[in-house]
């Protein structure tokens, strides 16, 4: 049933959605005009390629996030049994510290290269 | 089973309706609450008070011309703002706005889906603001929208790291991923209290997820005119300013739910839920609407806090923002998780 | 019965979007079809009562990994490619051996899987408690691996990003 619910969320916005979207090109006036029309560059006729190639920076970033988000995925796992088998295996603490540790001292790494700066 | 799928369609609709409408409220609000701060007076000629302002918007938003660009991508660039409102409309599903209800004779739990993994549906939808962003930005075809793109996605990338790791936090505290649990298991205590540090982080986290100031660079008027939505006129740039309040309003739930006790009432209101309990309404009733009231009180706080920060801060510069988001935040929030842990281990909690 | 109704939706769902990734010329259209894709995954993972997984699935692999992609695209600047249609006659028999061996070996693996069993109704074994609680007995060592190889990644991202 929760499934459904969620289900009958999503349906339900993306109807609305879809149907804003619809109504506004229906009701709203069409007079195309190519000046109206053209990339938008302070009102002068763009140059460059709209595809010019930018800075390595983001995709260093993006890596980055994708590792830390691995590491979050892994413990949210581990925060869901840790007040519950605590007390039976105090090894738990330790396996998580291990594993935050390593990943520390990447971090550390990182920071001292200079690749967390946005120069 | 038939009667189970009619409360929940009818709870979906409620819902949505209730977000949607925040919307023009939130417009009226943050309009007339930046002129308050700022010492002028905000709209006040269409209706009372400028009560109709966003009624006024909304019907030019309609009418108004919706122009495809003539080098944009056909069908993505209709497609991004409408990415962009899905998540942010969908991720209130899993937040309880109330406890049960008995409704002749049927308990109605006050939550769209109670998932037993409710924080993690509520990071993984949230996770998917960033390609309304991106796919606006690309498929503009304009170099200024690619640019903003790229630097809105990487700070809300950026932010969402810290938003996770805060999250460990409550999650230690209650072991439990359901947010009607953690809401159930705050009676005595508001979450607040046991983790300071994780409601910090997270509330600096969410200004930088819903790209508000001090952190609404990637926006910024002055610097790339108006970022990845510079070439959306009409109801999709609408569309994105609806996400962006949505998004503000799931964070403000989201908030009050994890560490301001959702809908446990507010010190103060229990008395007068035993009072209304005998003299007025049934008593279920009665503190159904005291609880969904304090839920909307607290929700109703954080987004006026929301709006009363950013019209009192200036904006972070950009890598000012990069730097406190991955050399300050990830660090705290650590730190967070390991002294938790510690003190669960120890039971100084 | 809804179960088969939600489970063909999301099959033919998951196989018109793999298609879509592979025959558009666009690459950032392909990867808005891969992250359909991952979408209908997501839900044959929940229809397979494992919800955990299924919302791992969108956190890491729509949240981040296409993320990634998408980043990838937008800075190398690739639009469309050019030598796609091209009328030169390139060799067309090494396409259809492949196309034909790989429709072969797909058709083997359904043929030898037995179908019969089936997940019970109400079935706990994804749950996040039986997970966690494997992840961090039984498979701890693979666990604590994880962490150097993330250490790798973040060691070899920057190497190959950062001049000197």
């Amino acid at each position: 049933m929760n499934h459904m619910a969620v289900l009958m969320m999503f349906g339900f916005a993306f109807l609305i959605g879809v149907g804003m979207l619809l109504m506004s090109a229906f009701l709203g006036r069409v007079k195309p005009d190519p000046k109206k029309l053209s990339i938008y560059e302070c009102g002068v006729p763009s140059s460059g390629t709209p595809h010019d190639r930018f800075s390595v920076k983001f995709y260093l970033f993006a890596i980055f996030f994708l590792i830390f988000d691995i590491e979050v995925v892994f413990l949210y796992p581990w925060a869901f049994i840790f007040k519950h088998q605590i007390a039976q295996s105090p090894v738990l603490i330790v396996e998580m510290f291990l594993f935050i540790g390593i990943l520390i001292v990447g971090y550390l790494y990182i920071w001292k290269k200079g690749a967390l700066r946005w120069d | 089973m038939f009667l189970d799928l009619l409360i929940t369609a009818v709870k979906v609709v409620v819902v949505m309706s209730a977000l949607l409408t925040m919307v023009p409220i939130l417009v009226w609000v943050e309009r007339r609450g930046s002129a308050f701060i700022q010492d002028r007076l905000g709209p006040n000629r269409v209706g009372p008070l400028g009560l109709l302002q966003p009624v006024a918007d909304a019907v030019k938003f309609i009418f108004k011309e919706d122009p495809i660009p003539f080098h944009a991508h056909p069908w993505l660039f209709p497609l991004a703002p409408l990415l962009s409102f899905l998540p942010a409309a969908i991720t209130f599903a899993a937040i309880p706005f109330g406890d049960t209800l008995d409704f002749f004779g049927k308990t109605i739990v006050l939550q769209i889906a109670d998932l037993n993994i409710g924080i993690l549906y509520i990071v993984a939808f949230g996770s998917l603001g960033i390609y309304g962003v991106l796919i606006a930005g690309w498929s503009s075809n304009n170099k200024y929208s690619t640019l903003g793109a790229l630097r809105s996605s990487a700070q809300m990338i950026s932010y969402e790291i810290a938003l996770g790791i805060s999250l460990i936090g409550p999650i230690l505290m209650y072991g439990t991923f359901s947010l009607r649990q953690i809401v159930l298991e705050q009676h005595h205590l508001w979450g607040i209290v046991t983790q300071p540090f994780a409601f910090l982080i997270f509330l600096v986290a969410a200004f930088a997820e819903c790209n508000r100031l001090p952190f609404d660079l990637p926006e910024g008027e002055a610097e790339l005119v108006a970022g990845y939505h510079t070439e959306y006129g009409s109801m999709k740039f609408a569309f994105f300013f609806m996400a962006e309040y949505l998004h503000l309003v799931t964070m403000s739930a989201l908030i009050s739910t994890l560490f301001f006790g959702g809908w446990q009432l507010i010190p103060g209101l229990t008395s007068v839920a035993e009072w209304c309990g005998i003299a007025i309404f049934p008593t279920s009733l009665g503190l159904s609407l005291l609880q969904v009231l304090s839920f909307c009180l607290k929700t109703a706080f954080f987004i006026w806090f929301f709006v009363w920060i950013r019209w009192t801060f200036p904006r972070f510069r950009y890598d000012q923002l990069m730097a406190f988001g991955w050399k300050i935040l990830i660090p705290l929030g650590l730190l967070n998780v390991l002294v938790t842990s510690l003190a669960l281990y120890f039971k100084w909690i | 019965m809804a179960h088969t109704i939600i489970f063909w939706i999301l099959a033919i769902m998951s196989v018109v979007c793999a298609l879509g990734v592979t025959l558009h010329k666009n690459p950032v259209v392909s990867a808005v079809f891969l992250i359909g894709s991952f979408f209908a995954l997501a839900g044959l993972y929940v229809e397979l009562h494992a919800p955990f997984l299924a919302a791992i699935q969108i956190i890491v692999y729509v949240g981040a990994i296409m993320v990634l992609f998408v980043f990838v695209m937008m800075l190398l600047n690739l639009g469309r490619d050019p030598d796609r249609f091209s009328k030169e006659t390139k060799p067309r028999f090494p396409k259809y051996l492949a196309l034909f061996l790989l429709v072969g070996l797909l058709i083997s693996f359904i043929h030898l899987t037995s179908f019969s069993r089936a997940l019970p109704e109400a079935f706990h074994g994804f749950s996040i408690e039986n997970i966690a609680t494997l992840l961090f007995s039984k498979y701890l060592f693979p666990f604590e691996l994880l962490s150097l190889l993330l250490l790798i990644a973040m060691v070899g991202g920057v190497i190959l990003a950062k001049k000197k």
